[in-house]
């Protein structure tokens, strides 16, 4: 099933998000080795891993961050390759990450921030000082989608993730991927930091905002977060690569029983993992 | 030769003093011959007297600080030479039995005892005692009074002395150039590492006297070590003078650690430079802790003049009556991606003043580098001051800057929370004094640690938080 | 009143002095003050490097030879350009020319209820004599340097306004003081809210001409009466050729509050010094400094925040941004006197860096002489966070957005503590015009 997706020429695939033999390093240290990966709009793909494997990494090396260089393979959208363009124009071309841990931009609004965002993404022509979207018409929608986030409106005026608590920070991401509406949006550790009612709500809100009709990745060690996102692909990334692929059965089994088994399994790259954790030890 | 003076027994363990016997002393006073006298006694290569008269030089043309504390100095009613003993003595038992006293009463034997990787004490203003672990000086490391090594060592001497502070870095820098004696000359070949502490331990007997040691270290590349030195000096009722120079240098990769703990008597000044430059790597620690003197003016700093260097400066001051601490630290990133951390502590009781005063400076091109200085200080009563004066000066733009500074006294939560387990409010205040420092404890050897709790409690005794 | 005939060009010397100020109308008090000052004038000496509050700032691109002491107001008058004017309903409005009044307006009702706008050098022998002899000077001391005593001994015009024990204005009192080109601005402002008193005034300063040199030489001495309460905001908004050399002091008194905002965007040289003293219990002050330069301003503010009595509380915030070469000092200082127990101070300064070429020098300080204290200080330099930009831009942000952005929000933080929503916005909208691209990166 996965071989097939592989095989397809990516250009042959409109609506799709792929990763192809990427490779990827942090200050010289490669930290991804050969990820290959295809979402199509509408398919739901948890990937999952030990910490230190590089599933945040891929995330985002995916958005374009500038320490996370990209030595050998390509990003596609849509078949276009994306490798070399700028955060914001992947953002403007349908490109989503809700962060683990988002920065504060202390001083600025969320609403005004999320105003202009908005602005940019509907409208990815748009050029610097043009006309924002009118207030009236975004003060609406705002307010809709945080009553459907049952969060409370007095929160768009708070400082862009400035002493947020890590609920809010989750919910205020969740927010602006409902606002943004991105064909394809990676969310990790969504459920990192929440309670368990906090995570069954994301898990709703998620639901709720029609990610169906975009490609999602989630980043996850929660089985309750792909409860109403149930994936149709499991990923599970070892030191660097995406070593299995399988279904929502895999998500399952690896919840019950850690990673130790796929270790065993692999035993070189485990031994890679071993030693990567090593060098960041000392 | 020999001076008496009367001794007035004991105040603490510090505050005694020894009979005054001297091989030999100058007379007092100030000018081309004493330095000249002083450089012929010593038997100094030319180079070296012709320093130490250019400096005076220096000395006479510089105006005294206007800033930091109040100096009220007779530059012409000081003793700058003093001789306790003919020759340095490498054990113990040789030692006049006055001097092996007072040392005995310090526990600097004992220091000893532990395995110390080597012990120079300086009384008055030669070093009279000092022993080298074998394995050290086999592997190459020095460890010598400066003196024996402008002797033995003139090529690394004269390579290195006052290349890192020179005489006319300020005026106590150039008064110590021209007159100073002993201090700890250290060497510490590639890629060996000083495992123990070396020491030192300073002390000024007699009255009227001026310490001048002059200390330099040189740690080579990959190499490191850990300097310890600790100075004390009976009460008299005239003024002393302290004026010491420190040039260390941290070559690439090298690890130095410089540690004071100062205990000068209450009419001491107490004016020291002390300056690290740190290569590419290389880490530079200054930890300072200053109790005693009546006026001590001290900023340690440290150079990155390479990229990856790093400085890290610990304080701690303590001002009592009639003291005035006026300590702090410079940092000069003058490389791309260098450091800098800087953590101060002082404490004013019974109308003490202690006062930061520091420097942060990015120069133009040190890109990456970041800085972070954090300054807390405790007043104990009324009558007492705390002063904060950071400077911060950036020329670059890609930087990291922080600093915080914070004065405060004892919080009366934690003093309820202690006395209601059954502490006096004294035994309280005390508790949360050496709570406040123990960062800086922390970091001490064992021996010094203690001494320096007991010091805090000393310094205690008597005070109502 | 009847002018000396002029002869063209008096300068800031014995013979400007003794021919148009001197002889100026004035009561006997002044005139003897004036004759001090401008001993003490020519007696100090000029500023220099050696000078700690001096060492940062350089001189001699200064000349005061190039201005003249006195002109006459021009007829007709031109029209004076304010930021703030038409954005502002406001209570009263005084605009000064050069230092000297050209118009004033009050709400009628407040006018009969005793609120005073007007020119202070007219004030000086009117019904107002007795309580500007009781305050004037009180709060500047003329002997601190050679611009001070400069100051003291030529200043005219002015600007006096009080408010009465127990008014309550509610809305804004603006003070638009405009700068013909070389001219010289030497006015000095008294602003006393008397007892239960409340007013917000706004000083704007303004040039006629943007590229035209202008000196401002000038003092504002400010008096918050027992239970007053002062919003008083300062907005330095000169052309960037002008030098600024300004001292301003405030007394709060017990259970007063002050909330002060300083805005620091034009100048070639700006050497200013804020002081706020706080002398009587539970008297409380809240400062604010927004500090942009660019170019190669050099815009340096040294405030003191002094604890004179127990129960005092004072919050200081300052931010500055600066891009090309411009050079940014700051040096403030919190004092608490001895006995002034259960005194918070409070200071911090923020600085953006938005290119390689800027300086920034900060400068904190504390000066404790009392136990039972909570004092603290902070201060942070840097450039643009990476992360904040990277995070905006993976929402649709451009790089310079983000930037634009950011720089925004750091200023918003400061912003935010000013209360008063029309002058709140209106800084906004300067400080981002000013915000250029942030060209940094390599």
């Amino acid at each position: 099933m996965i071989a097939e997706t592989k095989e397809k020429p990516p250009h042959m695939n409109p609506e799709t998000l792929s990763v192809i033999d990427l490779h990827v390093s942090v200050d010289g240290k490669p930290i991804l080795k050969g990820v290959n990966l295809t979402i199509r709009r509408g398919e739901i793909h948890a990937l999952m891993g030990p910490n230190g494997s590089g599933k945040t990494t891929l995330g985002l090396a995916i958005m374009g961050h500038p320490r996370y260089q990209v030595t050998q393979g390509r990003i596609e959208l849509d078949g276009e390759d994306i490798t070399q363009l700028e955060p914001h124009e992947r953002a403007r071309r349908g490109l989503f990450m809700a962060f683990q841990r988002p920065v504060a931009i202390p001083g600025v609004r969320l609403a005004d921030f999320l105003r202009h965002a908005v602005s940019n993404i509907r409208n990815p022509n748009r050029k610097e000082g043009e006309e924002l979207i009118p207030m009236r018409e975004f003060r609406k929608e705002l307010r809709e989608k945080m009553e459907m986030l049952r969060m409370d409106p007095e929160f768009a005026r708070r400082y862009v993730n400035d002493g947020f608590s890590g609920g809010e920070m989750k919910r205020a991401e969740i927010l602006q991927m409902a606002l943004l509406r991105p064909k394809f949006a990676i969310l990790d550790e969504t459920d990192s930091g929440l309670d368990v009612d906090a995570v069954r709500l994301a898990s709703q809100s998620i639901a709720e905002i029609g990610a169906r009709q975009m490609g999602l990745l989630i980043i996850t060690h929660h089985e309750r977060l792909l409860e109403h996102n149930p994936p149709d692909y499991t990923h599970v990334m070892l030191a660097g690569r995406i070593v299995e692929t399988g279904g929502p059965e895999l998500a399952e089994k690896l919840h019950r029983e850690g990673y130790d088994q796929l270790r065993e399994k692999y035993p070189e790259i485990a031994a890679e993992e071993a030693a990567m954790a090593g060098k960041e030890a000392v | 030769m020999a001076t008496k003076v009367d001794v007035i027994g004991e105040i603490n363990k510090y505050d005694f003093r020894a009979e005054e016997r001297y091989v030999y002393r100058a007379r007092k006073g100030l000018d081309r011959d004493i330095v000249a006298e002083i450089s012929a006694i010593k038997n100094e290569p030319q180079w070296m007297r012709e320093f130490r008269l250019k400096a005076l030089e220096i000395f006479e043309s510089k105006p005294m600080p206007t800033w930091g504390g109040h100096i009220d100095v007779n530059f012409q009613d000081i003793y700058y030479y003093i001789k306790p003993t003919e020759r340095q003595e490498h054990s113990w038992e040789e030692l006049p039995e006055e001097i092996k006293k007072t040392f005995d009463r310090l526990g600097i034997p004992e220091a000893e005892k532990k395995f110390l990787a080597g012990v120079k004490a300086q009384y008055e203003s030669e070093v009279v005692y000092g022993s080298l672990r074998e394995d050290l000086a086999k592997r190459g490391v020095i460890f010598t009074d400066m003196d024996t090594a402008v002797r033995e060592y003139p090529d690394l001497v004269r390579e290195y002395f006052g290349t890192v502070i020179p005489p006319t870095d300020n005026k106590f820098a150039a008064l110590n150039s021209a007159v100073w004696s002993g201090g700890s000359f250290i060497y510490v070949p590639p890629g060996v590492h000083v495992e123990y502490p070396l020491q030192a331990y300073f002390r000024i007997n007699a009255a009227q006297m001026g310490q001048f040691e002059r200390t330099l270290i040189i740690v080579d590349e990959g190499a490191s070590c850990h300097y310890v030195e600790g100075c004390t000096a009976p009460m008299y009722s005239s003024e002393s003078l302290h004026a010491a120079v420190v040039e260390v240098i941290a070559k690439r990769g090298a690890r130095v650690r410089y540690t004071t703990i100062q205990n000068w008597a209450n009419n001491i000044y107490n004016l020291v430079t002390k300056r690290a430059v740190a290569y590419r790597d290389a880490l530079v620690e200054w930890v300072d802790g200053n109790l005693g003197s009546r006026l001590t003016m001290k900023y340690p700093a440290v150079y990155m003049v390479e990229p990856g260097a790093r400085a890290e400066i610990l304080s701690v001051a303590f001002a009592s009556k009639g003291q005035h601490q006026d300590a702090g630290s410079k940092v000069i990133h003058a490389a791309p991606y260098t450091s800098s951390r800087i953590v101060s502590k002082s404490i004013s009781k019974a109308g003490g003043r202690s006062s930061y005063r520091g420097l942060v400076k990015i120069e133009r091109g040190a890109k990456k580098s970041k800085s972070n200085v954090v300054c807390d200080a405790l007043i104990l009563d009324p009558y007492s001051r705390s002063d904060t004066y950071p400077y911060i000066e950036l020329e670059e733009q890609d930087v990291m800057i922080g600093h915080e500074a914070s004065v405060s006294k004892i919080g009366e939560e934690q003093l309820f929370y202690l006395c209601s387990r059954g502490l006096t409010e004294s035994e309280a205040s005390t508790m949360i004094v050496a709570g406040f420092i123990e960062p800086l404890v922390k970091e001490l050897p064992m021996e010094y640690a203690v001494e320096m709790n007991r010091l805090i409690a000393l310094q205690m005794e008597g005070s109502v938080g | 009143m009847v002018l000396p005939d002029l002869k063209q060009d008096l300068h800031f010397t014995a013979e400007g002095f003794h021919t148009v100020i001197l002889p100026r109308p004035q009561p006997e008090w002044a005139r003897e003050l004036r004759t001090q000052a401008f001993q003490a004038f020519q007696e100090l000496p000029w500023p220099n490097r050696s000078m700690e509050e001096w060492r940062r700032t350089e001189l001699r691109i200064f000349h005061l030879e190039n201005f003249v002491c006195w002109a006459p107001t021009p007829d007709p008058l031109p029209e004076i350009p304010s930021a703030l004017a038409p954005r502002l309903e406001t209570a009263g409005r005084i605009v000064t020319l050069n230092g000297r009044k050209i118009s004033s307006t009050v709400e009628s009702d407040l006018l009969r209820k005793g609120l005073v706008i007007e020119c202070l050098e007219d004030s000086l022998s009117g019904p107002h004599e007795e309580l500007i002899r009781q305050h004037l000077w009180r709060l500047f001391d003329w002997r601190a340097d050679k611009f001070s005593a400069l100051h003291a001994a030529f200043w005219t015009g002015g600007t006096f306004i009080y408010v009465p024990r127990g008014l309550k204005v509610e809305q804004p009192i603006l003070h638009v003081a405009a700068l013909a080109s070389n001219q010289a601005d030497v006015g000095h402002t008294l602003i006393v809210v008397d007892e239960e008193a409340e007013a917000t005034v706004v000083t704007e300063t303004s040039s006629l001409d943007p590229g035209a040199e202008g000196l401002f030489c000038g003092g504002i001495e400010i008096f918050v009466r027992p239970g007053a309460r002062l919003r008083y905001v300062n907005f330095q908004n000169w052309n960037q050729k002008t030098f600024h050399f300004a001292r301003q002091k405030a007394e709060v008194a017990e259970r007063a509050f002050m909330e002060w905002t300083l805005g620091a965007l034009g100048g070639r040289l700006a050497k200013v010094n804020q002081e706020l003293v706080l002398n009587g219990p539970e008297s409380e002050a809240i400062v604010n400094g927004v500090m942009f330069a660019e170019d190669r301003q050099h815009l340096a503010y040294h405030t003191r925040q002094d604890h004179r009595t127990g129960q005092t509380k004072s919050d200081l915030l300052y931010k500055g941004a600066l891009q090309d070469h411009a050079h940014l000092v700051w040096r403030g200082m919190i004092r608490v006197e001895p006995g002034a127990l259960r005194s918070d101070g409070y200071q911090r300064n923020d600085n953006l860096m938005l290119s390689d070429t800027a300086r920034v020098d900060c400068i904190p300080g504390l000066e404790i002489l009392a136990d039972d204290v909570r004092c603290t200080h902070g201060a942070t330099a840097g450039r643009v966070d990476e992360e904040e930009i990277f995070y905006a831009q993976t929402r649709g942000l451009t790089r310079r957005e983000a930037t634009r952005l950011v720089v925004t929000g750091f200023f918003q933080q400061v912003l935010d503590r000013i209360t008063i929503d029309s002058v709140r916005d209106a800084l906004g909208d300067i400080i981002q015009q000013r915000v250029r691209e942030y060209r940094s990166r390599e």
